[in-house]
């Protein structure tokens, strides 16, 4: 068995057996890796720590047959303040999905890794702007292939100037004098000039650029319908963001109490 | 060479259990054929037994087969702490310990957000109600420390941060005997953060 060593994010966890665990990390120089981390739950376990979920880690693992193991992992970040802040986590944790959902097993992609590592340490920072998530969303899409047509037109292949429309099912958007088909979502001038900004400047100034809720709403909807249609499902963790999103999500005991 | 039916099944039904391979299945089926037959049906019977007699206690939902349990029904607890953990195997742990004379509620799980496991699958609803009566004048939050149990901590606060009601979550901190080069950077941190005057 071969040992090798790259730097790794832990982005699923999945408890084994009596005290191990089942990682999935996305590694720098591998792409997605599952391994399994033995005795990682006992308390006094080296890898106890360092296999926590988005934790930035210099992983050494043995290949082996089937799971590769998990024998040793430094910790260079734990980005501990995600776990301080139930926003902060939920984005996380959708982050997290999206990526193991995008990415295939052993096909390294290093900007996957550098867009991943940029958003868990904007997030870490505690940066809760809508921009970050819609930024992360495009460039993932953009860096596995996936990434929808926002420069022209994908039926007539013509500059989209002003507001458009944005097709879920034709994967990008249509001009004005393209037919309309059902499922297809109004996206307005701004809107459309914002995206085209945050998929191409620098990820970590795109992640602190201001878009209105407006925008925020317009692009969070074409994606999440969009996304949806391309991993047939829609992301688990998207539910729980929407929750913890949800201000009203506090309740007064004293309230209750006077029933 | 196949097994004989009987083994078989018997195997199939012991690889249904956590933890257990089809080796070790293997193992279980040949030594309970080879246990005497009145140690087989002891065992049988136990099965049967503990999956009929226990419940869920419909005051704190930890595992009974009374109703209600006998922490919530013995009257030297103290009403006013209510300890909620993630498993009925956590209430077991911390009874062990004998230091905490409260109540307990056992939420069922933890929020998993990447496996879809929200709020809305555990008891924090049961939580709510019960925390209704006026003698509750504080909560404590067991659950683990990993991401699933600080997400459902987390979660509980933002709920009950109005309520008036003394929210605490258990020291995180060195694991007893631990030496400190081994501890990783966020055990440390917490450590450090909840130190105490000695």
């Amino acid at each position: 068995m071969a040992l090798y060593r790259t730097e790794a994010i832990v982005l699923r966890s999945q408890d084994y057996s009596e005290a191990d665990k089942i990682l999935t990390l996305y590694t720098k120089q591998f792409g997605k890796v599952r391994g399994i981390a033995r005795g990682a739950r006992r308390p006094r376990s080296r890898l106890l720590g360092s296999t926590q979920l988005f934790s930035h880690v210099n992983a050494g693992l043995f290949q082996g047959k089937g799971l590769d193991s998990l024998s040793q992992a430094d910790i260079i970040n734990s980005h501990r303040r995600i776990r301080e802040d139930l926003g902060v986590l939920a984005r996380a944790t959708y982050v997290g999905e999206l990526t193991d959902l995008f990415t295939e097993e052993r096909d390294a992609n290093e900007q996957v890794f550098d867009l991943l590592l940029v958003t868990l340490s904007a997030l870490d920072g505690g940066n809760l702007k809508p921009a970050l998530l819609r930024c992360f969303e495009i460039r993932l899409m953009q860096a596995t292939g996936f990434a929808p047509r926002i420069d022209r037109c994908v039926e007539c292949g013509l500059t989209v100037e002003g507001h458009a429309r944005f097709s879920p099912s034709r994967g990008g958007v249509v001009c004005k004098r393209c037919r309309a088909e059902p499922g297809d979502l109004l996206i307005s001038a701004p809107t459309l000039a914002a995206l085209r900004g945050l998929s191409g400047m620098d990820a970590g100034r795109a992640m602190n650029a201001g878009i209105s809720r407006e925008m925020n709403q317009e692009l969070k909807q074409a994606f999440s319908l969009y996304i949806s249609r391309i991993i047939d499902r829609v992301p688990n963790s998207l539910s729980f963001l929407d929750l913890v999103s949800d201000e009203r999500g506090q309740i007064n005991i004293g309230d209750l109490r006077e029933d | 060479m196949r097994h004989p039916d009987p083994i078989n099944r018997l195997i199939n039904e012991l690889t249904k259990l956590p933890g257990v391979g089809p080796k070790t299945a293997q193992r279980l089926a040949y030594h309970l054929v080879y246990r005497p037959a009145g140690d087989v049906a002891a065992l049988a019977a136990a099965l049967v037994e503990a999956k009929e007699k226990m419940k869920y206690c419909s005051v704190c939902f930890n595992l009974t087969d009374v109703d209600p349990c006998v922490i919530c029904s013995d009257r030297t607890r103290d009403k006013t702490i209510l300890c909620v953990v993630e498993d009925p195997r956590d209430v077991v742990a911390i009874e062990k310990v004998k230091v905490f004379r409260g109540l307990y509620h056992v939420l069922h799980g933890a929020i998993s957000p990447m496996e879809g496991r929200g709020p809305e699958t555990l008891r924090i609803k049961e939580l709510l109600t019960r925390l209704k009566a006026p003698e509750v004048v504080e909560v404590i939050l067991a659950t683990s420390t990993d991401i699933e149990g600080e997400a459902t901590a987390m979660y509980l606060t933002r709920l009950l941060k109005e309520s008036g009601i003394k929210i605490t979550r258990l020291a995180r901190g060195l694991p007893v005997g631990t030496e400190l080069e081994y501890a990783d950077e966020v055990t440390l941190t917490r450590a450090l953060e909840g130190r105490r005057e000695y």
